[in-house]
């Protein structure tokens, strides 16, 4: 009897660790990563990358874009920053040619600031229309005006300052039409 | 599954693991099968959300991993649930010990829990899986009978017979006078 019950305290002391795999046997890691990895879905697998790449280009444009204006060559500032003049691009010919001669065209200018010129207005001129040079064929009206006999330009000046006399024109009396006799149409 | 829930969860696999491991390699005898039936086990909990409401954990996960377990063994039906030597799969044990054929010698040899561990695979399944259950002192032998679908009496029975066994084994002198 003593014999059994030596034996049993032997059974249940190998029992109480049998199949054990112990602490160090890294079975509870291995079992979460396995049973993490089959269960998330894949869709939030690129999740993170989702919102990590816009958010690191937002802030790579937001890094940037201080610098980009700090090299813009001196003289040509954004267009935010110019003064809400309008500037003279160009005019036509014939009027104001100082003004013309001076008119400030810009070489180098940056890319948005030629796109901007679309909205600068132009100066109101003094004469409209816009005086052109004569054409040829006006050049030789004038030159033959001026060629004609001193009597013919006087008779023709002469007659241009003379008042119109008024017309008379008689009363026109128109009788009534009367039926035909026979009394058809 | 919320963060909270997904610690609870991560708690629960480190407080139960070894456990389901345990009763899973009493019915598979295999400590890479019983590794796969532990993930089964936890696998199906997350899926069915079945951890969060669990009133006696050990009975819960001992039920669970013997079903998984015992699916296992069917759906491998080459693989026998008794093995003829156990040394030869055991993998857990320190050393493969050499079943020696006195007490004496085996009380002196110095992994005589391994020589146990042997004798206990040795058995058949019906009295190796409540033995192993019936190590865990949370464990009686009306949540064994609970846990396997059989009796309460049955489960006694079967422990005494396999603790005979084992003596047998361990003493052969005895086994002329049990026979």
């Amino acid at each position: 009897m003593r014999e059994n019950d030596e034996f049993d305290l032997l059974i249940d002391s190998a029992l109480s660790d049998y199949a054990d795999p112990g602490s160090q046997s890294g079975l509870e890691q291995r079992v979460l990563a396995r049973i993490f990895a089959e269960v998330v879905p894949p869709r939030r697998r690129w999740l993170p990358w989702a919102i990590a790449i816009p958010a690191a280009a937002g802030l790579l444009l937001l890094v940037l874009s201080p610098q980009r204006a700090t090299r813009l060559p001196p003289g040509t500032a954004l267009e935010s920053d110019r003064p809400r003049t309008p500037q003279i691009v160009s005019t036509h010919a014939g009027s104001r040619p100082a003004e013309r001669t001076k008119s400030p065209v810009l070489k180098s200018q940056p890319r948005f600031a030629t796109l901007s010129t679309t909205s600068v207005t132009l100066p109101k001129l003094d004469v409209f229309p816009t005086p052109q040079p004569l054409t040829p064929e006006e050049q030789a009206v004038a030159i033959s005006a001026f060629q004609i006999p001193a009597a013919e330009f006087q008779a023709v000046v002469v007659g241009q300052q003379q008042e119109d006399a008024p017309v008379s024109i008689a009363a026109i009396n128109i009788q009534p039409l009367e039926p035909p006799d026979n009394g058809g149409n | 599954m919320t963060a909270d829930e997904e610690q609870d969860f991560t708690e629960l696999v480190q407080r139960q693991s070894r456990f389901v491991f345990r009763v899973a390699y009493a019915v598979l005898l295999n400590s890479h099968d019983a590794e796969d039936a532990v993930q089964e086990t936890f696998l199906k909990l997350y899926r069915n959300h079945g951890w969060k409401r669990l009133h006696n954990e050990r009975a819960f996960f001992a039920r669970v991993a013997w079903r998984v377990a015992v699916d296992r063994l069917s759906r491998a039906p080459g693989r026998a649930n008794t093995i003829s030597d156990p040394s030869t799969d055991r993998t857990l044990g320190n050393d493969s010990p050499s079943l020696a054929p006195g007490p004496e010698q085996i009380v002196l040899h110095a992994n005589q829990h391994a020589v146990i561990h042997s004798m206990i695979d040795s058995l058949p399944e019906e009295l190796r899986v409540p033995l192993v259950l019936s190590a865990f002192n949370d464990l009686h032998s009306r949540e064994i009978g609970s846990i396997l679908g059989i009796p309460e009496g049955t489960v006694r029975t079967r422990l005494q017979r396999a603790r005979q066994l084992l003596r047998q084994k361990l003493d052969p002198s005895q086994e002329a006078r049990y026979a």
